[in-house]
């Protein structure tokens, strides 16, 4: 005997629903009322349908309701001493800017000493420096300035010290 | 409490939401016990299943302000649940012995009453037993809609919903795993 597909095919490519409210399609229950093999197949998937949902379920444990406190009791315990360890957004944005600024009025301060000056190495002396000026003649003179430029002037200033230095002394 | 009995799970969650921790203790109670059922499946160990139904609850509670309406309730919790479950099992290196049998094909998902055991009770529960061998046997992705459809019960629509997958690859899905089972069975249920 040639074997009946039909059902199973509908059921295959999706045209009939295995949870089979069949008995509101007349064409599907005109086929079953007359084939046997169809009608079993529909048969036998509600009954393995009703037996999986019928199987026996379990419970959960007495306990399960006690745990369930203490874990989230211990959950709850957790964040709130994560919140206090955390510093707020706008804390922790004061907190970064005083970073900066401090980082940067520690820049300018070294700048301002001439650390980062290009020149230093030709003419620009770092603070006030006095110098002793000696002649041929051993006579010393002693000038402060801050830089070569400002040495030089001093002593084209010094009247007395241009002329020993002019007169080759 | 009556009251609460009669609301939706969303309506419940919108409560909470709001506050109102006997909400959440009426979700706790609707879901206990199927959340339990499906994660034993992925765990085959009742008491790890608690673990994990215990910690989807306390999820539930520290992030019920994630929960958006546009979701049902059963669906978030579902799929905290199953993330939970499948987190714990790869971590013990037992995501591939995802199956509903227990070790060395004992069932320890049937409870069985020792004391009310008839010659019926005892075909009734190898049947029981033969079934869900049958389903452990079935690809992941049939078994799991086997499960969520015909045990906890849910719609199409939130299967699908859970699962990510259209509603049309649930019905087909379902439908090949129920000739699959048929094939298997066909001895034990004529």
């Amino acid at each position: 005997m040639e074997k009946c597909g039909r059902i199973e095919e509908m059921i295959i490519s999706g045209s009939l629903e295995t949870d089979l409210a069949v008995e509101n399609d007349e064409a599907v229950m005109r086929h079953i009322t007359e084939c046997a093999e169809c009608r079993a197949l529909i048969d036998d998937i509600k009954k393995i349908s009703s037996k999986i949902a019928g199987h026996e379920k379990i419970k959960v444990s007495d306990g399960f309701d006690h745990a369930l406190k203490i874990k989230l009791e211990a959950a709850k315990n957790e964040i709130s001493a994560d919140e206090v360890k955390t510093v707020p957004f706008f804390t922790r944005m004061v907190y970064y800017a005083s970073g900066v600024a401090a980082v940067m009025i520690g820049f300018m301060y070294i700048s301002s000493l001439g650390v980062f000056d290009n020149k230093k190495s030709n003419d620009v002396i770092t603070a006030p420096v006095t110098f002793t000026v000696a002649s041929n003649n051993n006579e010393t003179k002693t000038v402060t300035a801050d830089s070569l430029e400002n040495l030089r002037e001093n002593v084209v200033n010094d009247e007395e010290l241009r002329l020993k230095v002019n007169a080759g002394e | 409490m009556a009251d609460l009995k009669r609301l939706s799970d969303e309506e419940l969650m919108f409560r909470f939401q709001k506050g109102d921790d006997s909400a959440y203790n009426e979700i706790v109670e609707r879901y206990k016990n199927k959340l339990l059922n499906h994660i034993f499946y992925y765990m085959k160990d009742r008491e790890w299943a608690e673990d994990i139904v215990q910690d989807t609850f306390v999820r539930v509670y520290l992030n019920k302000d994630k929960y958006k309406e546009i979701a049902k309730v059963s669906t978030w919790i579902y799929t905290i649940a199953i993330n939970l479950a499948k987190t714990a099992l790869s971590r013990n290196g037992k995501m591939n012995a995802f199956s509903i049998t227990g070790k060395d094909g004992e069932n320890d998902y049937e409870i069985k009453d020792k004391h009310t055991t008839t010659d019926g009770d005892v075909l009734k529960n190898e049947l029981s037993d033969v079934i869900m061998s049958s389903i452990d046997e079935l690809e992941e992705k049939f078994r799991e809609i086997v499960m969520l459809r015909d045990v906890d019960e849910m719609s199409y629509e939130e299967i699908a919903a859970l699962l990510k997958i259209p509603t049309g690859t649930v019905k087909s899905r379902l439908n090949r795993a129920r000739l699959n089972l048929r094939d298997a069975l066909s001895e034990y249920i004529r």
